[in-house]
Parts: structure tokens; sequence; C-alpha cells
């Protein structure tokens, strides 16, 4: 596979709820191979900002650029190149494993036997013809991985990425992020700072309005 | 400045539209003294109409500028809608004591006040809208794709419900076929109170933006405070 | 284009099928609603217009709760950022509003003879009256697509659905109240222009719908 250099670009965000201002003034900018991570105490506004890196939220001020190989990504082909882990981001808890990737991957589907491998690797497989309504707390992260991650994406949004799972669990989501590193641009909202630890650097949203 | 310009003018007119109204203009020929209703009946319609438009085309403006080359768009079309519904009630109030004054009940559904009625139900709608959303980052958004939305069904009513119900409004401005048939000096009245009444809505939807600028300058120089 | 419109369609029928909520509460109502104003008007005969007036309140009021739980359900389950990450917004406006459309056909399959059988309506010309229960029902349901989404993305509830789409399908109502009217009683005569009409209208709001979708459905 030919590897593509992938930037993400953040100017001036800033963000507030009503009359209270989440952050502002956020600039960062990430290229392929490096890694982020966004900590903070509950309420700071950390899944927020990963949804506007992510464009998926609106800030109020600034903006964010994506770029592939110096071009600028629109925000219609964006969404093929970003993977993301949230909760806020459910899979159909009326349908099963499977019939959840085939809906979510219709236009290009991933090779069959990778699907089962990677089903395999995070403990799934058995599982696939269950409703998702079913599953465990655990077992339904680990799908959310898998769906975000099942496509090779250049861009991997993690939220909590280690909430509800065992250490079994953690340990297969450690390895894997170390082994595409190289490859991803990641960006992580987390407050465990294990997971901090596995990014190179950290923006902390704290409760200083300077 | 044109806000300065506006309510003199508006100052000196309604008076005169007043007097006009009541004392100068003769009473129509069946309808006797009620007809009188009509200098404001029609022109409070009018505005009502006008700032449906504006609001529309504001929201419609509002979506397709995404780079907000134009200024507070989500506030003229909100403002307009506002005055629109007020001035809707107004006119429903006024036709509905002219109708029972002469065709002897308040409510036909003719087809000009069932388009009012529509009218002021996609207003209420997007009242609704709107104030469902007070803590929405996307309010803006969204109620103006529903006026816009809404403003393509209008002509269509206008259209179909004259087929399907047959008008008791008299027709004396808007009338493809026949010429105007007023008594000259109810012409002039009609115009004279038409004027005032856009003076008085631009008046009032100038100030209100005036006021609504101010009230967002304030909310921001909270913001640059935290 | 094709093929990912109807894999969406498909998922939204079988999330539909599995849970049966939105479908389930749509059919009672219209049981109910039907019912009750058979037992009301109890065996005294109806006459055609009203039976009309009947019919299409019976089917607005119903498929009001089906045809906003298509959107809202996605915001409810929090899969609304599942489908925007995978679908673009034309894919998910077209596989909505076809399974809205799917929905209101299948009501209107089990509406129509229930109000045959309960309050004896007699259909004198089939074939207008088929045409016309075609022609409403995708009007109303080009009509409420939009408004279904507009009322997901504001988090409000069903009875703002109901509010929202009432203004925007009251032309709607009108005509086919009034062409049903004639296809019911003997002796009135049809206008294909009512039709005319209904294909018009859901033409021009199909139009706008699709254009003014992308700017409700997309975020940032």
């Amino acid at each position: 596979m030919v590897k593509q250099t992938y930037q993400v670009t953040a100017d001036t965000i800033g963000k507030r709820f009503g009359n209270v201002v989440l952050f502002r003034n956020i600039h960062f900018s990430l290229v392929t191979g490096q890694s982020m991570a966004i900590t903070g105490p509950n309420g700071s506004g950390k899944s927020t900002l990963l949804s506007i890196t992510a464009k998926l939220a609106t800030p109020d001020r600034g903006k964010v650029v994506y770029q592939r190989d110096q071009k600028i990504i629109g925000r219609r082909e964006l969404f093929s190149h970003i993977g993301m882990v949230s909760p806020d981001i459910m899979p159909y808890r009326e349908l099963t494993a499977i019939e959840n990737i085939r809906f979510a991957f219709n236009t290009f589907t991933p090779a069959e036997d990778h699907v089962h491998d990677r089903m395999e690797a995070l403990g799934l497989y058995s599982h696939r013809h269950k409703p998702v309504a079913q599953y465990s707390t655990g077992m339904l992260q680990r799908l959310k991985l898998l769906v975000a991650t099942l496509g090779t994406p250049g861009i991997l949004f993690l939220d909590e990425p280690g909430s509800n799972l065992d250490t079994t669990g953690k340990d297969i989501i450690y390895t894997y992020l170390d082994q595409v590193r190289p490859d991803i641009i990641l960006c992580m909202a987390t407050n465990e700072s294990t997971e901090a630890g596995l990014c190179e650097r950290s923006i902390y949203l704290g409760t200083d309005h300077s | 400045m044109v806000y300065t310009l506006i309510m003199s003018i508006f100052y000196v007119l309604m008076p005169v539209s007043i007097v006009l109204a009541f004392l100068w203009a003769p009473p129509a020929e069946i309808l006797g003294e009620t007809s009188r209703i009509l200098y404001f009946h029609v022109p409070v319609a009018w505005v009502a109409v006008l700032a449906f438009v504006i609001s529309g085309i504001s929201s419609l403006l509002y979506l397709w500028d995404r780079n907000n080359r134009f200024f507070i768009l989500e506030l003229k079309a909100y403002h307009a809608a506002r005055m629109g519904l007020v001035f809707c009630v107004i006119t429903v109030i006024t036709g509905s004591m002219w109708a029972k004054a002469s065709w002897g009940s308040y409510w036909n559904w003719d087809p000009r006040q069932s388009s009012i009625m529509v009218l002021f139900l996609i207003y209420v709608a997007y009242f609704s809208l709107y104030s469902a959303m007070r803590e929405n980052s996307r309010r803006d958004v969204l109620a103006s794709a529903y006026l816009v939305f809404a403003m393509v069904t209008v002509p269509f009513l206008v259209f179909v419900i004259p087929r399907i119900y047959p008008s008791l409004h008299p027709d004396p401005i808007i009338n493809a076929q026949r010429k105007i048939n007023m008594d000259p000096a109810m012409q002039l009245t009609l115009i004279f109170s038409m004027i005032s009444f856009t003076l008085f809505f631009l008046y009032l939807y100038t100030l209100q933006l005036r006021a609504a600028i101010l009230q967002r300058r304030i909310e921001e120089r909270h913001h640059e405070k935290l | 284009m094709v093929q990912t419109i109807l894999s969406s369609i498909r998922k939204d029928f079988r999330v539909e099928f599995r849970g049966r909520y939105a479908i389930n509460v749509s059919v009672a109502f219209a049981f109910i609603t039907t019912l009750s104003i058979s037992f009301a008007t109890g065996g005294t005969a109806i006459r055609p217009a009203i039976q009309a007036i009947f019919l299409w309140v019976i089917l607005f009021f119903s498929a009001m709760n089906s045809l906003s739980h298509v959107f809202t359900r996605e915001e409810e389950e929090s899969t609304a950022l599942f489908l925007r990450l995978h679908s673009s917004a034309e894919t998910v406006f077209l596989s909505k509003l076809l399974y809205n459309m799917a929905v209101f056909m299948f009501l209107e399959m089990l509406i129509v003879p229930l109000c045959v059988f309960f309050l004896s309506i007699t259909v004198i010309q089939p074939v207008q009256f088929t045409i016309t229960m075609l022609a409403g029902g995708i009007a109303i349901t080009s009509a409420t697509t939009i408004i279904a989404a507009i009322v997901s993305q504001s988090g409000g509830r069903g009875s703002l659905f109901t509010i929202l789409s009432f203004p925007v399908t009251l032309p709607v109502l009108w005509v086919t109240i009034d062409a049903t009217t004639r296809s019911i009683t003997s002796g009135l005569i049809f206008s294909w222009n009512s039709v005319l009409f209904l294909g018009a209208f859901s033409m021009a709001l199909l139009i706008v719908s699709y254009l003014l979708f992308p700017v409700i459905w997309d975020e940032g």
C-alpha cells in the first residue's frame, strides 16, 4: 500500500455553550506519524474538541483543515479517511456485528478474510451473528474499534478508548495502536495516563481562562 | 440616516392616513361605514405578507451564504418573522370583525382567510421550532431551513384553494379581469394607508434590529471578558 | 449510488422490523381511531365527503407517528453519527424518503380496507381512487421527510413534528380529500387536475428538500 501523508491543522478553535466558554484559541497541527492526547477534567470539552477536529461539530470560532499529500480534503470526502470511536457513535443495536459492518462499508468492502482476522483478534468472531443489543459494554467497545479501524483510515480519533475494557481488551488496542501509529494521525481524548502516554503530545483543557 | 428618515416620514404620514380614512374617504356603497376598516385591514395584511417574504429571503440567503459575507441575516429573518406573526394576527382580527359585519360570521374559510391562516400556522410552527432549540447551536440553520421549505408550499396554496372554495372577498386591488373599481378618494386613502403601514413596519423592524445588534454586541463583549 | 441507497433502506427496514416500535404504534392508532369513529357514528350513514375527511385524517395522524421516527430513532439511539460517518447526505435523504413512502403505502393498505369495512365507504371509481391514494401518499411523504430531519436535529419530539408538518401538508389534504370524495361519490366527475397538482407539489418539494437536506444533516 502506498503510504499517504495527511495533515490536520486546527486554527484558533473556540467553543462555548450558552455563556460558558469551553475553550478558546486552540491551535495545533499534526501530520501522519504524530499523535496527540486531549486531557482535562470532566466537562472541560475534550469530546467536543475531538468532534470539532473530526468535523462532526461546528466550532464558534476558527476552523479545521485537512490535507492529503498537500491537497485539501473536502468535507464530503473526509469521512472516508477517518475512523472514530466515541460514546456518541453507536452501531445499530438491532443489527448483528456483520450486518453493521456490511452497512458501514457498503461502498468498498474490506476483504472477507481481513474482517474475520480482525474479528478473531478482538474476540468478536464467535458473536458475529448476535444483535449488538445483546453485547456486553466491553464487546460493544471492541466492535466500535473494529468498525473504526477496518477501513484502515489515515486519521484515527479515539474518545476514551479504554472505557469498559478489561486488561486483555486494552492490551489489544494498545498493541494495535503501536502497530499502526507510524502510518496514521492519532488523536485521543482521555483521562487515563497510560493512554495519554501513548501519544507524543498532549493538550490540557483546564480551568484557566487566560 | 435611513432610520431617522423612515421614522420622520412615518410620523407625518400615519396621522394623515388616519384622518383620511375616517373623515375624508366616502363610505362604500353597500358596506357602509364598516368599510373604513379596509384602510387598516388591507395594509396590515400586506405588511404580514411583506414580512413573510423578507424573512423567507433572509433565511434563504443565510443558508446560502456559508462564508458570512452578509451581516446578521439570521436576526433579520427571525425579527421579520416575529413582526409578521403580529401583523398576521391583526389581519385575522380586523378581517373577522369585518366578516362578521358584512357576511354574518367571523370565519367562513374564504380562500383569503385560508391562506392567511396557513401563513399564521407556518409562523407558529417556526416559533415552536425556534423555542424548542434554545440551547441548540444549530438553531438558526434549522429554523431558516424550515422557513425556506414552508415558503415553497405557499404558492401552491394560493393557486389551489380558490379552485376549491369560491371567494367572498372583495377584490378591488389585485384583480386580473376587471380594472380598479373604486372611488378615487377611497383609492388615494388606501394608497396613503399602505405607504404609512409599510413605513410603520420598516420603522419597528429597523428599531428591533438595532436592539438585537446591540444585544449581540453586549453578549460578545461579555464573552471576551470571560 | 443505487446500491448504497438500497442497502440503506434494507438497514432501516431491518432495524424497524426487529424493534417494530413505530409501526406498531401507527397500526394501533389507526385501529383505535377507525373503530372509535365507527362506534361513535353507530351505523348512521355518513356522507362520502365526511368519509373522505375521516379517511385522510386517520391516515395523516397514524403516519405522523412513523414518519418522524425514521430520523428521531437515529438520534435517540446515537446512531446518527455512525450514519453520518458512513453514508453521504444524499444517500441518507433518498433512502429515508423511500422508506417513508413504503411505510405510508403500507399504512394505506391497512387503513383503506379498515375504513371500507367500518365506515362503509363505497369506492365508485377504483382506478381514480387508487391513484389519488398513491399520489396523496407520495405528496405527504415528500413534504414531511425533511421536516422529520429538522425535528430530529432540533432535539424536538413527535408533537413538534406534527406542528411543523401541518401547514406544509395542508394543500395536499385539501386536494386529496376533494379528489377522494369525488371517487367515492356516485355521479361526481373526477378531475385529473388534482393528481397533476399533487405530482407538481411533490416534485417541487422533493427538489427543495434534496437541496436543503445536506445543510440540515451535515454539521461543521
